[in-house]
């Protein structure tokens, strides 16, 4: 069960209490790199919740210092809430709080994602504009009308209709399907899955970020004998699952045929700058960046963009 | 349902179609076959399937639904028998085909 009694945010900037709580209760201080996002800055952000898990994993209560980010996108927020959601699944006891970002565009963000739904904050909570995002939404099991709540979102904002959306429809009920099918064996009861939209008024653009918490895309796909022998790296297995290569664990012919969807939604203009980051696997195709990250994402980020 | 041998889909079961089983969520392909499609294939010497009104459909709704009916009667049964209407989306008729092709021969 969620405890937001041990996710407190500071939402007030009372740094120099902060400070001196840190030192009365042995916190450990954990900084955000000044770009926080796994689309923009991967290698720090990952470092960043590599470092929290650390410091919890020793069982010390931990201060997420955002003061000093600059900007910040959502989907580090959502694999935040998934990092603290595995510790309650797994009863790890935990006491993490945080501040905001100094900085008044990263904190606006910040606030009308929605994350302090899911935290013991005293801030009044922000319903966000519903004409600029859906507010970070998790589910366990597959939910269809969150995935029409998002399609009805990018048809009142592009000014599209039903059928305009359908593959941003099919790409979500997707993603939120393999979350329930490939989870971590038997220990791992509840995987889910973190989803949240945004309009970007600069680029007229909406930006979607989808994380899954299961085994993350290398985990769930066969390896050929020659990898067995001679490895492979996530970024490549990724890529050839995306190809629609024949990999399914499950065996089953039928399967495995997700991901290679979501790659022809981007190959065929409905989404764009696609970026998917799973374990140590980053591929962003709008820039052809193919990358073996240091720090492992557990489970699997989508993020994308949808154009007017 | 304006006949027995017809199905709506986004009227008579939902305009937001799910995943693959019953146990990941509302509204999946596996629910669809069982209630709408199965107990039809007896019973009518043609089912029409009206795709049109929804969201969309997920790939592994249309491979549980359509697929999933194929290896349990055939591929030759099910295509004889299906009538699939999909006027938004004409490629959905391709990709059901093709999920009826594949489950009828790994079946």
């Amino acid at each position: 069960m969620r405890d937001e009694k041990r996710r407190k945010w500071h939402v007030d900037d009372k740094a120099r209490i902060l400070e001196r709580r840190l030192q009365r209760n042995h916190f450990k201080r954990v900084a955000a790199p000044e770009v926080f996002s796994i689309a923009n800055n991967a290698e720090g952000s990952l470092s960043f919740f590599h470092t929290l898990q650390f410091y919890v994993s020793k069982g010390y209560p931990v201060m997420l210092d955002l003061q000093g980010v600059q900007s910040i996108t959502v989907d580090t927020l959502l694999y935040l809430l998934a990092v603290w959601d595995k510790l309650d699944a797994q009863n790890i006891k935990y006491h993490i709080s945080g501040n905001l970002p100094s900085h008044s565009s990263a904190a606006s963000r910040f606030k009308k994602s929605g994350f302090l739904r899911f935290v013991d904050s005293r801030s009044e909570l922000s319903g966000g504009d519903k004409a600029e995002v859906v507010q970070i939404y998790a589910g366990e099991k597959v939910e269809p009308t969150i995935a029409g709540d998002i399609c009805k979102f990018i048809q009142h904002v592009h000014g599209k209709n039903k059928g305009d959306t359908s593959k941003i429809y099919e790409m979500l009920v997707e993603i939120m399907t393999n979350t329930k099918h490939h989870a971590y064996g038997k220990r791992d009861k509840k995987p889910k899955w973190y989803v949240y939209a945004e309009y970007i008024p600069s680029k007229r653009d909406i930006l979607i970020s989808i994380l899954d918490t299961g085994k993350g895309i290398p985990a769930t796909l066969k390896r050929r004998i020659g990898e067995k022998l001679f490895g492979i790296s996530d970024a490549k297995i990724i890529a050839s699952a995306l190809r629609g290569d024949f990999r399914t664990s499950t065996g089953l012919t039928f399967r495995g045929r997700g991901l290679p969807m979501i790659k022809k939604s981007y190959d065929d203009g409905v989404i764009s700058d696609l970026v998917i980051v799973s374990r140590k696997g980053y591929l962003r195709f709008d820039m052809d960046e193919k990358l073996e990250l240091t720090n492992e994402l557990v489970g699997t980020l989508y993020i994308w963009r949808v154009k007017p | 349902m304006s006949d027995d041998c017809t199905i709506r889909v986004a009227n008579d079961f939902t305009d937001t179609p799910g995943g693959r089983y019953i146990t990941d969520g509302d509204f999946s392909g596996e629910e669809f076959r069982i209630k709408y499609l199965e107990p039809r294939l007896e019973k009518c010497d043609k089912i029409t399937v009206v795709m049109d009104g929804a969201y969309g459909y997920a790939t592994s709704f249309l491979e549980e639904a359509f697929g999933g009916l194929a290896r349990i009667h055939g591929e030759q049964a099910v295509l004889s028998k299906l009538d699939i209407v999909s006027n938004e989306d004409p490629i959905l008729l391709d990709r059901i085909k093709l999920y009826i092709k594949q489950a009828g021969s790994a079946k």
